[in-house]
């Protein structure tokens, strides 16, 4: 196994350690839904999608990725298109086999749309995920405040009336989970 | 009857709404602001404005794509065992006798050998590749007979008796073939003769020579030389005679 870096241990860094279940299944959380979305838009089913999320994360998991070679996120990419070509490679070597006049080899250079469809992804679901772990800390009232104020532009005065707070508060309340939620996603970024 | 309190400058709240209302060090300012919807919106808009507010609400707006199940059971599924690497091997098909599978398990297609959960059966329809949609049973063979089955019966067919028949008389043939002696053209010996007549100019010159009464010399070129160069010529033309 390649040495991880050591000034501070992120959640790459844990998942060296296999005695880390918690790194394990964090990292499973956060990427397995984003790398099985991305695959399943080129993939038939959902199951051949679910497989290629299976080998992209043990990809990760077996420590072939090198920090000093390039950032993680376009290593990372480069093994899900791999893999994506791999299977229709197969597939299509498979319909020669059976004379299959109508498949369709899909084996697309599709680097650089790949990479900002992957970007634009990879944001949402960083995005969401710092979200809810942010909500799953905070009380119930102060995320529906959050998500009045911030998300459904509703003015702070009527929010204030109907959750029976002050203006001030609730413009402070708005104001503290908008920075929790950033100092999430800038750990997140960082672990990865 | 408490004075208001008179609106404080735009830069007071931008200092505020920097701050991220930490401490609640407003004072006399919070009840204002609960008060005064100028500053309320002055407020607002100084939030709006910044750019990480922008950035997290417009990302937050947008909905996630719902997760399939099959990403959700693969997802506890990784969770909850040990992270041992890549997938392993498909275990082989089941007895056909025994189908101990569990329903809508994944099974090879016969017909386009693609990985698929079968469509449940409805009734007497049987079971179908969702890929391409043909018909298989309940552990994934085809339900149908194949084209190209072999018939148990079909030697007894006249038409195929005559054709052992002539296969037969071909393998005789062709063996009787193999024991005779390969067929020879014959030709008119030359090289035979070309060597024949060699030796016997030979042996002319020879004769003519020793007997000629020269001396020795003039008998070695006009008899001895030529019938050597002719004795030569004839072995060559029977060494390489055609046979």
């Amino acid at each position: 196994m390649q040495p991880w870096p050591t000034t501070r241990l992120t959640l790459l860094g844990r998942l060296a350690d296999p005695a880390d279940k918690e790194a394990w299944n964090e990292f499973v959380a956060l990427y397995g839904p984003f790398i099985y979305s991305f695959a399943r838009r080129r993939l038939p089913q959902d199951e051949d999608a679910a497989d290629i999320m299976q080998e992209v994360l043990s990809a990760v998991l077996k420590g072939s990725y090198q920090r000093p070679k390039g950032r993680f996120q376009k290593w990372l990419l480069t093994i899900l298109l791999n893999e994506i070509r791999d299977f229709h490679t197969a597939r299509a070597r498979r319909a020669e086999v059976l004379g299959a006049a109508d498949a369709a080899l899909r084996v697309e250079d599709e680097a650089d749309s790949a990479a900002e469809e992957w970007e634009k992804e990879r944001r949402l679901h960083l995005f969401h995920a710092a979200a809810e772990r942010v909500r799953a800390q905070v009380s119930p009232t102060h995320w529906d405040v959050f998500v009045q104020t911030a998300l459904e532009d509703k003015t702070g005065r009527n929010v204030a009336r109907a959750l029976d707070l002050s203006v001030t508060n609730v413009y402070a309340i708005k104001s503290r989970i908008l920075k929790e939620i950033k100092e999430e996603i800038d750990r997140l970024e960082e672990d990865l | 009857m408490k004075p208001k309190t008179p609106c404080p400058p735009k830069s007071v709240w931008q200092h505020i709404v920097g701050a991220g209302f930490e401490g609640y060090a407003l004072g006399e300012l919070g009840p204002h602001l609960d008060r005064c919807q100028a500053c309320q919106a002055t407020v607002e808009s100084l939030m709006d404005r910044e750019r990480t507010c922008r950035a997290i609400a417009a990302e937050l707006r947008q909905e996630l794509p719902p997760t399939a199940p099959a990403c959700r059971h693969r997802v506890a599924f990784l969770q909850q065992s040990e992270p041992t690497g890549p997938i392993k091997p498909e275990q082989d098909p089941p007895d056909p006798g025994t189908d101990n599978r569990l329903p809508g398990e994944r099974v090879y297609c016969p017909h386009c050998l693609e990985l698929v959960l079968m469509v449940e059966a409805v009734g007497c329809a049987p079971a179908r590749c969702p890929h391409c949609q043909r018909a298989v049973d309940a552990v994934g063979e085809d339900a149908t007979l194949p084209d190209y089955e072999v018939d148990p019966h079909a030697d007894d067919q006249p038409m195929k008796r005559d054709i052992r028949a002539y296969v037969q008389n071909l393998e005789e043939r062709a063996r009787a073939e193999e024991k005779r002696e390969p067929y020879h053209r014959g030709g008119f010996p030359v090289g035979q003769v070309a060597a024949l007549v060699c030796f016997l100019a030979a042996v002319g010159f020879l004769i003519s020579g020793l007997t000629s009464g020269y001396g020795m010399f003039a008998g070695f070129i006009n008899g001895i030389l030529p019938a050597f160069a002719l004795v030569m010529m004839g072995a060559v033309c029977y060494i390489f005679r055609r046979k």
